[in-house]
Formats: structure tokens, C-alpha cells, sequence
């Protein structure tokens, strides 16, 4: 938390000059030099293309895999393909990861989080994950393309369940979470506001899911797991509300 | 440290307003505290402030100019999505295509008026989701990539000057605010 700058200078003297600032001073009236509440070095800027070179070559690159995974016949079908793809993007995500884990390191703590809110936000994901289900259903429209790997891949193996819950719920919850809410985040953070990168992450969390009317509730969930990274400074709320959601939507779809 | 300002003003030295932005400062200053305009300073040091203030709205008028760009090729994109939509739906009465088009014909008004209020987190966003149709278009029809080429290139440019632009206006706003020199005070 930054103080207000007026408070902080009050009756001390200028870094560049030692002439006497008032408080309220944001300039010195000596010197000219301008009077800064915490004495760091102003943000550089830097070409912002350049700085967003890991999101733009991150999205690029997953972009083109999925794609080549959904919209054409290079991967094997089935459970074996949807291995290798998931397998890609693991490492691939793994290896952004470990570029900024020293940034990532304290979205992981879990000092601070609040059981009620966690409990909370589970409940609402759930809510979510029927609501959004009921809605696909009355519009007609196959969910099973937003969580990416439809179930029945997983019909030819010894536990279809046990993969599907590995497979649709747990990776994506954490890898997801660690890629859009995590670095992309943080890298966008680098250019823009905070506010930007919730927008920025939550809209293209949508739409690289690559299905056009998922992003009637894509958008809004990855704009919801944003804000509450943002607001609580953790991924812990949305790799569970990520995960509850996503597994509401594989339940109903072995159950019912 | 202290004599060095008494003798040449005193603390009778009455207070002087700022012409730049009507600040009342003590006398004894050669700088005003609150937007650094030198008061106290030669017509040379004044002039140099002017200029100073005067590139910065030039610069930021460019930048404005560039978003303007790029907001131009957003509006553009949603128009083209919402004609070829037209074409598939009611010509070839090819259903899907034309609710596709349409949601993104749609996706790109509102990055449109979003750009008004944030032209960075629009462009950016206007610009990976336009990267993601070309990706998925030349996955469905490799032909493709080479269809409207000359538009492609426009519209990439057009957003790339429009990020750029939108971040380093940013940067000048905050320069011409620290400055007190923007027209319009946002408080």
C-alpha cells in the first residue's frame, strides 16, 4: 500500500537539492526535481510489443495446437491424442512456469485464504457449472466443446472417470489457472493496469477455447476467476472454482 | 544550507501565481511545487518548459491518431464479418457460419466502444481474437491465408501501431497530467 504523497514528505527535504519541500510539494521549488514518495526509479518503458513477446508467443503457439487438435486429423483419435495434446500444453505451460515461478511463487501461499470464501466460491461454481449446462441444453449446444475433451474419449479406457476428472478437471484447473491468471497476468500487469489484464486474460481465456457461443459464459467466468486473483492475490479461489465447475459439468454429463 | 534561500527572499517576499497552472507559490521559488513550471526562472528555461509541454500534446495527439487507426480497423473487421455472415446464411444458407460471424461481427463492436474507454486492453484483445479466426481459418481452408492479403496486412498494422500507440499515450497523459497541463482535469 503506497501512502499518500503529501503525508510522507511533510517538513523533509528534497533528494535532488536538500532545499526545504512542504507538504502537498509534488515538485521541489529549488530545483524542479520532482518530489517522489518512495524514492524507486520510475518505471522503464520499454517497447510493449517486446514486453508482451511471452504472451503473444504463448497464445500463438497454443493456439495453433489446439487448433490443429480440434479442426484437423493430425492427432490420433480418441484417448491417445487428446494424451499427446494434453501432454504438449502441460509441458509447454510447465516451461512458462518455471520462467516466472519466482513471480508466480506468491499466488500459491496459502497464508490468507478464508474458508468461507472458499466455500463460497465452490458453491457458486457449482451453481454455475448446472446453470451454464441447463442453458446449453435449452440452446441446444454441445458443451462438451468448451471443456475441450468431450467424455466419451475416455470410454475406451479402464476407468473412463477417473481420466475424464484427470483429464477435464484437474489439468485444466491448474494449468489454466497458472497460464491466464498466472503469467499471462502478471506479464500484462508489466504494460497496462490491473483492470486491463482482467479484461485482456478474461477475454482471451474465451476464446482460445475455440467455440464461438461458449463464450456466452467463458467470458464472464474467465473475467470472474481474473477479478479474484486480482482482488485476493491468489490462484488458490479459481483453481477451485475452476475445478468445481468443470467437474459439475462432467458429473451431469456421466449421470444424466 | 537554510541562509542559502534567506537573504534573497526573506519570509516577507510576497507569494507568486504560476502561470501555468495558477498555483501560489512563495517567492522565494524557482519552481512551482505542484507542476515544476519555472516561475523563478529566464524566459529561455520558461520557453523550454512550453516546448517540453507542447511535444508531449503533439505526441500524444499522434498516438491519438493511431488508436483512431485502429479502432477504424476494428469497425471495418465487423463489418466484413457481418456481410460474409450475410453471404453464408442467406446465399448458401449455411446456418453456422452466420451465427459465428455474427457473434463476432458483434465481439467487434463492443471492442470497438470498449477502445474508447480503454484503447489498449480493446486493441490487444480486438487483435488476439482476430489472430485466433485467421489461425482457425487457415486450419478449415489453407487457401485462405492468401484471400484479402493486402486487407490482413492493413488491419495487423493498424492494431500494432494501435497497441503501441495506446501504451505510450498512456505514458504522455500521465507526463501532461503531472505537468498540469491537460485541458481536460480528471481530477
Amino acid at each position: 500500500m503506497t501512502t499518500d504523497n503529501s503525508i510522507e514528505v511533510s517538513g523533509v527535504q528534497c533528494q535532488s537539492c536538500n532545499g526545504t519541500v512542504v507538504a502537498g510539494d509534488r515538485f521541489c521549488g529549488h530545483c524542479g526535481k520532482e518530489v517522489l514518495s518512495n524514492p524507486e526509479s520510475p518505471p522503464v518503458q520499454s517497447d510493449v510489443i517486446q514486453t508482451l513477446a511471452p504472451t503473444l508467443v504463448y497464445y500463438f503457439v497454443t493456439l495453433v495446437l489446439l487448433a490443429a487438435y480440434k479442426l484437423t486429423d493430425i492427432f490420433p483419435p480418441g484417448f491417445k491424442g487428446l494424451a499427446i495434446i494434453s501432454g504438449i500444453d502441460v509441458i509447454f505451460v510447465i516451461a512458462f512456469w518455471a520462467f516466472y515461478f519466482k513471480e508466480l511463487r506468491h499466488l500459491f501461499s496459502l497464508n490468507g485464504l478464508r474458508l468461507g470464501l472458499m466455500s463460497l466460491t465452490i458453491v457458486c461454481a457449482a451453481i454455475a457449472g448446472i446453470m451454464v449446462t441447463g442453458l446449453a441444453n435449452i440452446i441446444q449446444f454441445s458443451i462438451q466443446d468448451d471443456v475441450f475433451y468431450s467424455t466419451y474419449l475416455f470410454e475406451d479406457t479402464s476407468t473412463p472417470f477417473l481420466w475424464a476428472v484427470l483429464f477435464i478437471c484437474v489439468q485444466p484447473a491448474l494449468f489454466e489457472e497458472v497460464t491466464f491468471r498466472g503469467f499471462l497476468f502478471s506479464n500484462l500487469s508489466k504494460v497496462t493496469s490491473a483492470g486491463s489484464a482482467i479484461y485482456i486474460t478474461g477475454f482471451i481465456f474465451g476464446i482460445i477455447h475455440l467455440a464461438v457461443i461458449s463464450m456466452l459464459w467463458l467470458v464472464p467466468l474467465g473475467l470472474i476467476f481474473a477479478f479474484m486473483r486480482m482482488k485476493y492475490n491468489t490462484l488458490w479461489y479459481g483453481i477451485a472454482a475452476h475445478f468445481t465447475y468443470n467437474f459439475v459439468i462432467t458429473l451431469i454429463d456421466f449421470w444424466a | 544550507m537554510f541562509m542559502e534561500f534567506l537573504p534573497e527572499s526573506g519570509a516577507l517576499s510576497p507569494d507568486v501565481s504560476c502561470e501555468n497552472c495558477t498555483t501560489q507559490n512563495p517567492g522565494n521559488r524557482k519552481f512551482c511545487s505542484q507542476c515544476s513550471f519555472p516561475i523563478g526562472g529566464t524566459d529561455d528555461e520558461q520557453r523550454s518548459f512550453r516546448l517540453l509541454v507542447s511535444s508531449r500534446k503533439r505526441l500524444l495527439g499522434d498516438a491519438n491518431d493511431k488508436i483512431k487507426g485502429a479502432k477504424t480497423a476494428i469497425y471495418i473487421l465487423a463489418g466484413i464479418f457481418f456481410v460474409f455472415g450475410g453471404i453464408a446464411g442467406l446465399v448458401n444458407d449455411d446456418v453456422p457460419t452466420l451465427v459465428v460471424n455474427l457473434c463476432l461481427c458483434i465481439l467487434f463492436l463492443i471492442f470497438a466502444a470498449w477502445s474508447t474507454k480503454n484503447p489498449f486492453g480493446a486493441i490487444l484483445t480486438a487483435f488476439m481474437v482476430y489472430l485466433t479466426v485467421q489461425v482457425v481459418n487457415a486450419f478449415v481452408d489453407p487457401v485462405s491465408i492468401f484471400s484479402g492479403l493486402i486487407i490482413k496486412i492493413f488491419v495487423i498494422a493498424a492494431f500494432i501501431k494501435g497497441i503501441r500507440s495506446a501504451q505510450e499515450g498512456q505514458g504522455y497523459l500521465k507526463e501532461l497530467e503531472k505537468l498540469k497541463a491537460v485541458p481536460v482535469d480528471n481530477g
